[in-house]
């Protein structure tokens, strides 16, 4: 029952900055030079259609008058309206949101597929030739720009190999599974080094404390020191770094999205920006404020569930 | 009588430092780190003696050429000359990545430290502005930002200083709250030293080194996010070369002249190699003991 | 039972190599407990550690034996060393707060030993755990068995690593200081409990601690190390009475007895060694107010000073001498 009351506790507390967040946006985007009017009707567009156009969008009213409209109508769940798109924000939204899911999904996934065994053969060899090539990993990893990966997984096996379809999302189910797979793991070899560098330090950090060495004392299998002792303990810290990197991955996906050519959220931000489509920057924005906090707070709502020396207070 | 073994307290002077362990030519990682950095900044500063080309000329009878003694590194979709792209587009992506690093480093370590010394509202403040531009997501915000401001150099300086402070910010804040609690600190608190003092003097040192080491990871941060406007259509507009849009027009050619993307991107990673060993370097230098 | 000879720990780390252990010799009767007290940094946990087979990362032995029932423990294999532990030797740590996992429930921790080494199944294994908190004096073990370590306070705690180290059943313990750091009633309590069980179970212990209070409640022999080194060894009546090293001297100096008059606290002075550069000849000779020109180079193996004494010092007459007077031994 606490933590039911914990997460709505948090959930609560999310609301605050989220609406930073707004403020922040909105602002920001009235900032963008230019007239919205004009740069979806032309340049030519006559004065009488700019007045229709900012009118039916009430962008002739003030600021402050403006920002009370969109407040007031998110509480009731409408995020305004796409100039571009002529559809509702929310609409459009929902139409994109299951792609960029999906891409957040095979990146986990990946991503942990790739950090844990590396991070404990680096961590369990220490010093040893595997454990160099793993950290020297890295040292060129992060250095490698997330799209140029991209870019380079589709040279790969994407034409050479022809593994995987170069772009584009597909039809139906199995052809959306398949074609994340390259921006899923694109994600992953950019996270992985972070992650990697990170476990490894962890593991390290609890093979050499104290109750590794009780443990071991117990004259019990060192499978098991390290399987069920040292893992357990690393879990907390990886979680961590996992999560940070979503949060970045969320952003990211603007720019994976216009590599892949996905129709994602962070395409449809994208779009967006250029079009000066103030309310999907608007509410893409926030989908992603949400979307990160939501992350820190499935990450603590797991940590709660691992460290029995959280208090769910 | 009793000779009481006295632990003494560290007189102003005798503050921990972070004091290097060992000269610096003596780290692996630093040496390597460094030659490779002078070597990158030597062949930018040198481009003009390093290729006859004009990065900026076109010349479309040229277009499309694999690498050759001419062209060593071929020529792209406009007959621009490749390496002098790669060298020219260098000099600016490496500067804007480095200056840009600066203002906030300076800007975040300052609010940092200040919001971990005096605590109270001034940290409130400041952990706010944070928490609210860490809720962002990082490429978003630059990307609007640069879009806000038109793109060019300044944008970009501009839009990374508003994001990039928040690190140092945290960082020294950190380093901050420690430093408050440690023994130098309270004594000269206790001599009635003025606040700027104490931490301009006393503190400062001791902290800033983990800015430092940051700093290097932040310009290849920097640059990645320099190259990604350049791929996205908002960096440094045309005709400056810029290892970014490089990328970006390669990927139309993919299969035929698969090395016009990659060669930028590898370019990019040697450069993060570099800044990654001084890293990592600094770090081991600058260990406290 | 267990007879440890001339036993040299190295350990490496960067460049640096320090040997926080030389040439160290003592031995073990069944039965019996031993003390081995020194200041901080002299070796001593390095001593139990090389014994159990835990070295610290870089750390290895390069000379010497370790003879548990005669098998020479130095010589044996990783796989060997493991069943050794916990079936024949098992070790108490110092920090119950750092030793145990804070994940794992204490039952949990309890039973590991003994399911995996002794092959015990679920059901006989939770049998053997409460009788193992019941036996260490913990009260309520069946509700405490599903405690988390930092639910239980640090007396409570450090029972849990009795009941650990005692779980496969060993029949010599390790203790490396484990009453440093807790509360004086608690202390008394977890000593008069390893002196019960000492006799329950017919426990051989090694007993590790810089306080001599302790030593005298709890151990029939001890053994005095300095800077790695053993300095002198003997039973704890003999060595009280009749200390025969100027460090054993001061020791009994330093601390605090209630059986005597203080004539103040004397604490030694100088500094403890710097063991990457120990001082030549006798290690204790810059502090050593009983130091002539030959302490300062030469060996100093232990010599027989009585029935099952020895010492390292070579003027250990004079220095009964003081202990014998009572006198107070100041360096100027």
């Amino acid at each position: 029952m606490s933590r039911i009351a914990y997460i709505l506790r948090r959930l609560l507390q999310m609301i605050p900055t989220a609406l930073g967040v707004t403020i922040l946006v909105f602002f920001l985007i009235h900032l963008i030079p230019g007239d919205p009017a004009r740069a979806f009707l032309g340049p030519h567009a006559t004065a009488s259609l700019v007045n229709a156009f900012d009118k039916r969008w009430g962008l002739n009213q003030s600021l402050p008058v403006q920002y009370w409209l969109f407040l007031s109508r998110l509480v009731r769940g409408d995020l305004g309206t796409s100039f571009f798109y002529q559809l509702p924000v929310t609409t459009l939204i929902m139409q994109r949101i299951g792609c960029t899911l999906l891409l957040l999904l095979y990146a986990t996934v990946f991503t942990i597929a790739i950090t844990v065994p590396l991070a404990l053969i680096a961590a369990t060899k220490r010093d040893s030739l595997r454990d160099h090539i793993i950290r020297g990993i890295p040292l060129v990893g992060l250095g490698m720009p997330t799209f140029w990966v991209g870019i380079m997984l589709i040279l790969t096996l994407g034409l050479k190999l022809q593994l995987f379809p170069v772009g584009g999302y597909g039809n139906g189910l199995l052809d959306h599974l398949w074609s994340m797979v390259l921006p899923g793991l694109t994600v992953a070899f950019a996270i992985s080094p972070m992650t990697i560098r990170s476990l490894r330090a962890s593991m390290l950090g609890i093979l050499e404390s104290d109750f590794v060495t009780t443990a071991r004392s117990k004259g019990i299998p060192e499978r098991r020191v390290i399987g069920i002792h040292a893992m357990r303990n690393a879990v907390i810290p990886a979680i961590t770094v996992l999560s940070l990197n979503i949060g970045w991955l969320v952003g990211g996906s603007v720019v994976i999205e216009q590599v892949f050519a996905l129709p994602g959220l962070g395409e449809l931000m994208f779009e967006g920006i250029f079009n000066r489509d103030f309310a999907v920057v608007q509410g893409v924005t926030l989908v992603f404020a949400v979307l990160i906090i939501l992350v820190y707070l499935a990450t603590d709502i797991v940590y709660s569930f691992v460290d029995p020396r959280v208090r769910l207070t | 009588m009793t000779q009481a073994v006295r632990a003494s307290a560290p007189t102003l002077g005798e503050e921990t430092r972070a004091i290097a362990v060992r000269p610096w030519y003596r780290i692996p990682t630093l040496v390597i780190g460094l030659g490779l950095a002078v070597a990158i900044a030597g062949l930018a500063l040198l481009a003009p003696v390093l290729t006859p080309y004009n990065p900026t000329m076109q010349n479309l009878n040229q277009i499309l050429l694999p690498p050759s003694s001419a062209h060593l590194l071929g020529t792209d979709q406009l007959g621009k000359d490749v390496w002098a792209e790669l060298l020219y587009g260098a000099r600016v992506d490496l500067q804007i990545a480095f200056i840009a690093m600066l203002l906030p480093l300076v800007l975040g370590t300052t609010f940092g430290l200040l919001s971990g010394y005096f605590g109270g509202v001034v940290d409130a403040v400041v952990m706010r502005a944070v928490e609210v531009i860490v809720a962002f997501p990082v490429y978003v915000l630059i990307i609007a930002f640069v879009f806000v401001l038109g793109p060019g150099a300044t944008s970009i300086y501009i839009a990374i200083t508003l994001v990039s402070w928040v690190s140092y910010a945290r960082i020294s804040r950190g380093e901050m709250l420690v430093a408050k609690t440690q023994e130098y600190v309270l004594a000269a608190r206790s001599a009635g030293l003025s606040n700027v003092r104490i931490i301009g003097r006393h503190i400062l040192p001791n902290t800033v080194t983990q800015s430092i080491v940051f700093a290097t990871s932040d310009v290849v941060l920097n640059l990645l996010m320099i190259v990604t406007l350049g791929y996205l259509g908002l960096g440094i507009p045309p005709p400056s070369p810029d290892w970014g849009r490089m990328i970006y027009q390669g990927q139309s050619f993919l299969t035929t002249n698969w090395q016009l993307s990659t060669i930028p991107g590898v370019a990019v990673v040697i450069v993060g190699l570099a800044l990654s060993l001084i890293g990592d370097g600094l770090a081991d230098l600058l260990r406290r003991e | 039972m267990l007879e440890v000879q001339d036993l040299t720990v190295e350990i490496r780390s960067g460049r640096s190599i320090v040997r926080p252990i030389e040439h160290i010799s003592f031995a073990l009767d069944a039965n019996e407990t031993l003390g081995l007290v020194g200041e901080s940094g002299c070796g001593k946990s390095t001593t139990l550690r090389a014994i159990i087979g835990l070295l610290p990362r870089g750390g290895r032995i390069v000379g010497g034996r370790i003879l548990l029932d005669g098998r020479d423990l130095v010589k044996e294999r990783r796989a060997e060393l493991q069943r050794v532990r916990g079936r024949s030797v098992a070790m108490v740590f110092q920090d119950p707060m750092s030793a145990l996992n804070p994940l794992m429930r204490v039952g949990e921790q309890i039973a590991e030993g003994p399911r995996a080494v002794l092959g015990y199944s679920r059901g006989h294994a939770r049998e053997w755990v409460a009788d193992l908190m019941r036996r260490v004096g913990i009260p309520d073990p069946e509700r405490r068995v599903n405690a988390y370590p930092y639910e239980l306070s640090g007396g409570l705690r450090q029972r849990i690593m009795i009941a650990i180290a005692l779980s496969s059943k060993p029949k010599i313990l390790l203790c490396d200081e484990p009453t440093t750091g807790l509360d004086v009633t608690i202390q008394d309590q977890i000593l008069k409990l390893l002196v019960k069980l000492q006799d329950e179970e017919g426990l051989s212990i090694i007993y590790v601690t810089h306080d001599l209070a302790v030593i005298a409640q709890l151990a029939r022999r001890l053994a005095v190390m300095y800077a790695g080194r053993i300095v002198e060894v003997g039973s704890v009546r003999d060595v009280f009475a009749a200390p025969s090293h100027p460090y054993t001297l001061a020791l009994l100096r330093c601390a605090p007895r209630a059986d005597r008059a203080r004539t103040g606290l004397t604490p030694i002075g100088g500094t403890p060694p710097d063991m990457m550069a120990p001082p030549s000849g006798c290690r204790f000779h810059p502090r050593c107010p009983l130091a002539v020109d030959e302490c300062a180079s030469g060996d100093f193996p232990l010599v027989t000073v009585g029935s099952a004494h020895a010492t390292a010092c070579i003027r250990w007459e004079e220095c009964a001498q003081y202990a014998h007077k009572g006198l107070v031994m100041v360096r100027e």
